[in-house]
């Protein structure tokens, strides 16, 4: 990603050197938003993800989560690069092409 | 079900018709027999009273003139004169043996019954004689009737109220008919009505009309047996296909994705490959379509939130890599609301994918392809619009009849099978929702989805 990398079995998060650990919500949201590396991922979907099934009104947790996570991943959270927002329809996670 | 009780009143009031011509004709016909009788009788009615005034006394001597004479001969009747005594006083063509005087008891029985088998009539002239006129025996008819006064009216009461009775018994043994045969038929129509919409309910095979169940029972299942069968088909052989199918993309995009093939085949392989895919959703298209068309797959109605559907239906697409002649947008009439359905989620899906899949093949030149979603007085709306060539009002009024478009030739020259949007309205169909095609201005398809909140699944 730009500028942050994620380790995913520890969930910990290196950022311009530094570490930060992310919490368990905030790591399962990132997994599902990392296994849909580059595609959309709707707002349901990640209620579910992290709400369970009845995720009907849970929306500003979401973003709540959402903000938490940028803060950690992102270098301005306020002008996000790598989780971006596709309006009305749900997140995109950005990765950076490594190259082997 | 209307159409039998029509059908039944009316058989009641033709029949109550029939009875009462039956009641006018029969009183016609008796007053035409009355006439006819009284016409037939002898056209000169013999009037004792006339002819005993042609009898008169002159000098002491009872006279008769021509006219009474020609009056006894043409009824050839005999007549004589009683004087108070009871002696005959004149007589002309008095058979022989009849006495020449009589007692005042003979004269009480001839007056009302025969003389010695001679019907008579008899007249009291004012002098105080009796004027006997005897006709031939068998030319009349003589009945002596009395009756005493009460029994009279109780007589005349008796077969006024037998005639009501009558009558009244028939029209409620008329009815009690009708209403015997309209409940025998009715469900018997009914099983009719239900086998013509394609929903044969079983019949009970019991009564007298019990063949005739049987016979629609057996129609009906001759019916499902031929939907079974057809839809078996079509399920047998789309799966026969899809694997072979399978097999085929895989193998075309594992070329398509080899480096080591020239570009050339590789972008062959890609075709190979898109047009598979083409054929895959096509016989998944029929297979659903004829499922739900003999609702072979019933409907798997859970809460869904149709604006989240609609999100990851548009996200879908955007994922998959939308060219870039289209544009895909999401509105929202409520921002951030859900909107809760009780809903079959995969149908629903597949129903926006057909849409807007729809809107992209027939737009191959790119356009803006807008899918609103919201929700109405309990009812979730959808509307997928494009601003594309639109269809051709003909065509928009076939599909609104709920038609299916047999197959569509777009501007490419590739044809595409109707089969998509008949599946749309399938699937709108089994959510009791409404659906509407129209032309979007200036130019394009609008579709407007109407689905019920809590549709009732059968």
């Amino acid at each position: 990603m730009a500028g942050a990398t994620v380790n995913m079995s520890n969930a910990e998060v290196w950022q311009n050197g530094e570490k930060q650990t992310l919490t368990a919500k905030e790591m399962q949201l990132f997994k599902k938003l990392y296994q849909n590396a580059g595609r959309i991922v709707t707002t349901g979907i990640l209620c579910e993800t992290i709400c369970g099934d009845f995720w009907q009104g849970y929306e500003s947790t979401l973003s709540t989560h959402i903000r938490h996570l940028r803060e950690k991943i992102e270098e301005n959270p306020s002008k996000p690069v790598s989780l971006i927002t596709v309006k009305g329809l749900g997140y995109r996670l950005n990765l950076k092409e490594v190259s082997p | 079900m209307n159409a039998a009780q029509r059908f039944f009143r009316r058989y009641i009031f033709s029949t109550v018709g029939i009875m009462i011509l039956f009641l006018a004709v029969n009183l016609a016909l008796f007053l035409t027999i009355l006439i006819a009788g009284y016409m037939s009788g002898s056209d000169t009615d013999f009037s004792v009273r006339t002819f005993s005034d042609h009898v008169v006394l002159q000098d002491g001597n009872w006279v008769a003139d021509d006219g009474a004479i020609f009056m006894l001969q043409e009824q050839s009747a005999w007549a004589m004169l009683l004087n108070e005594d009871g002696d005959v006083v004149w007589q002309q063509n008095l058979p022989e043996s009849m006495p020449l005087s009589y007692t005042s008891a003979e004269v009480a029985s001839f007056s009302r019954w025969y003389l010695d088998d001679y019907p008579v009539k008899i007249w009291v002239r004012a002098d105080g004689c009796l004027m006997v006129v005897g006709f031939q025996p068998g030319t009349l008819v003589k009945y002596y009737f009395s009756l005493e006064w009460p029994y009279m009216g109780a007589m005349l009461g008796g077969i006024g109220a037998v005639f009501l009775i009558n009558l009244l018994l028939i029209v409620f043994l008329l009815l009690r008919n009708t209403r015997k045969v309209e409940k025998a038929m009715t469900p018997i129509l009914r099983g009719i009505q239900d086998l013509s919409h394609g929903t044969p309910q079983r019949l009970e095979e019991q009564g007298e009309l019990a063949e005739i169940n049987a016979g629609l029972n057996q129609a009906a299942d001759y019916m499902r047996k031929k939907d079974n069968t057809r839809a078996e088909w079509i399920r047998g052989v789309s799966h026969d296909i899809r694997t072979p199918l399978s097999m085929v993309l895989g193998y075309a995009s594992e070329l398509e994705e080899n480096s080591e093939l020239p570009k050339e085949a590789r972008k062959q392989a890609g075709i190979i490959r898109q047009e598979s895919e083409k054929m895959k959703r096509l016989i998944d298209d029929l297979n659903l379509s004829t499922k739900l068309e003999y609702a072979l797959q019933p409907v798997h109605p859970k809460s869904v939130d149709l604006a989240e559907v609609c999100r990851q239906a548009v996200s879908e697409f955007l994922n998959s890599g939308l060219e870039s002649r289209y544009e895909l947008v999401f509105t929202e009439m409520q921002p951030g609301r859900a909107i809760p359905l009780c809903a079959d989620d995969g149908l629903l899906r597949r129903m926006l994918d057909n849409l807007i899949r729809n809107s992209i093949m027939h737009n191959p030149q790119g356009c803006k392809i807008i899918l609103s979603v919201g929700e109405e007085n309990g009812y979730g709306l959808c509307t997928v619009s494009d601003d594309g060539v639109g269809i051709a009002p003909p065509l928009l009024e076939t599909l609104n009849q709920g038609n299916s478009i047999s197959s569509t030739q777009n501007s490419n020259g590739t044809s595409e099978h109707g089969l998509g949007l008949k599946l749309v309205t399938q699937i709108v169909k089994a959510h009791q929702g409404t659906i509407r095609f129209s032309s979007s201005t200036p130019h394009g398809l609008e579709v407007k989805i109407t689905l019920p909140a809590q549709p009732r699944f059968s």
